[in-house]
């Protein structure tokens, strides 16, 4: 496979674009993070201090990889657009804010997520659910811009498939981590002690964990397109039927996330 | 002036550097050259005054940490040391702003990396110098990919 020039730089630049710029930098907090897990092993609400910003530290690099990735398939006049350059600035200023605030607060052995327990932690939280709907809006906006690159050159699996996964995926985790920012707490119940959990991501398997909806929402926005590579790989023209195919894979994925979000709300 | 004072008026002028590093534009080349050169040489001539006028009438010493904490409990010491980290950290973020500019680091990327340099100093360096490993490494690994070809 040969990746675009435009995956890694921007258009007449020598050097990384911010996509890959604040990747790095999210790595290098990364590195140290895991350093941090692996010889710190304090507690903080029921998994090891260190243990979240990690798991938010690969999500926001993912986040920025799969934007970089698709804003490469932009016609290079909406790419090097206004619009696109200061979603881009939102986005990274965004993703870094969340995980500098994340790993702040495991270095207090504080909570970050629904913390309003000073002013200062209040307005931060609030921030951070700011930060979290420029990260989704970011990821929605390039979906409308695929999706009209698509209706001006169709035949591309890859290109359909990204904007309906970006554009779904960003709507079904907006409703998902808005209605989850909006409980005082995670809502998982005192017996859930007893519920079978995941291994690595720490889900409660009661049926009460919002996060393996919000997870899997937020993960179509690279399973999707993943897919549509998958099929341009195969050469498969998105002629009628394979239109159709995508779009009720897409149908289906967003069903089961609801029918997960559903059951959690309801089984609180 | 009294050590409050000195401590204030060096504080504040290192903050005005970091400002200055952080926010103003790089396109004036005298702006430039007051953190990364001017205020910590400021800070510098603060920081040799103090030592030679009060470091050798302190006890404690750096051969030993409780040697380092007597010394610190002095007034002046311990303003010498702050002014001190003052002086190097500036200097130090000064660097790292030129060498950022340098390989093509955002300014968004380098302003917490700036700000994690001053308020923890060699964490926001290793930062930088980690990244400026990354971004050398991954432009040649881009390019030998095949990352020349058209989009």
């Amino acid at each position: 496979m040969k990746l675009a020039r435009t995956v890694f730089h921007d258009d007449q630049q020598q050097h990384l674009n911010l996509w890959w710029q604040g990747s790095l930098f999210l790595a290098v907090f990364l590195a140290i993070n895991m350093l941090l897990y692996g010889v710190d092993q304090r507690v903080l609400a029921d998994e090891l201090l260190w243990a979240k910003p990690v798991k938010f530290e690969i999500s926001v690099i993912i986040h920025f990889i799969t934007l970089a990735v698709l804003a490469s398939l932009l016609n290079p006049a909406r790419r090097s657009g206004r619009a696109w350059k200061t979603m881009t600035y939102g986005v990274v200023a965004a993703g870094i804010f969340e995980v500098m605030y994340i790993f702040l607060q495991a270095a207090r052995v504080r909570e970050s997520h629904f913390n309003i327990s000073t002013v200062v932690e209040s307005v931060m939280y609030g921030l951070m659910g700011i930060g979290a709907v420029i990260l989704v809006l970011g990821s929605f906006f390039l979906g409308c811009l695929l999706f009209q690159e698509y209706r001006t050159k169709r035949n591309q699996p890859l290109l359909f498939a990204s904007a309906i996964g970006l554009m779904i995926g960003s709507i079904l985790t907006l409703i998902i981590a808005g209605y989850l920012s909006s409980q005082t707490d995670n809502g998982i119940t005192e017996n859930a002690s007893e519920a079978l959990r995941v291994p690595v991501f720490g889900w409660y398997l009661n049926g009460q964990d919002l996060r393996i909806p919000h997870f899997f929402a937020t993960h179509m926005m690279q399973l999707l397109p993943l897919y549509g590579f998958w099929l341009s790989q195969k050469h498969r023209a998105v002629d009628g039927a394979c239109e159709t195919r995508l779009v009720w894979i897409t149908g289906i994925s967003a069903s089961v996330i609801l029918a997960l979000f559903v059951l959690a709300v309801f089984s609180r | 002036m009294s050590f409050e004072q000195l401590f204030s008026s060096a504080s504040t002028l290192a903050m005005l550097g970091w400002i200055i590093l952080i926010f103003l534009p790089r396109r004036w080349s005298g702006l430039n050259l007051l953190p990364a050169l001017l205020i910590p040489l400021i800070l510098s001539l603060l920081y040799s005054f103090l030592i030679a006028r009060y470091f050798f009438s302190a006890e404690g010493g750096f051969d030993s940490l409780a040697n380092v904490q007597q010394l610190f409990t002095y007034p002046a010491a311990a303003l010498a040391g702050w002014v001190h980290y003052l002086a190097f950290d500036l200097f130090v973020g000064g660097v790292v702003a030129k060498q950022a500019d340098k390989i093509g680091l955002s300014r968004l990327i380098q302003a917490p990396i700036l700000v994690l340099t001053f308020m923890f100093g060699p964490f926001g360096y290793l930062l930088f110098m980690l990244i400026k490993i990354g971004m050398v490494r991954f432009k040649s690994v881009a390019i030998d990919s095949g990352a020349g070809g058209t989009s």
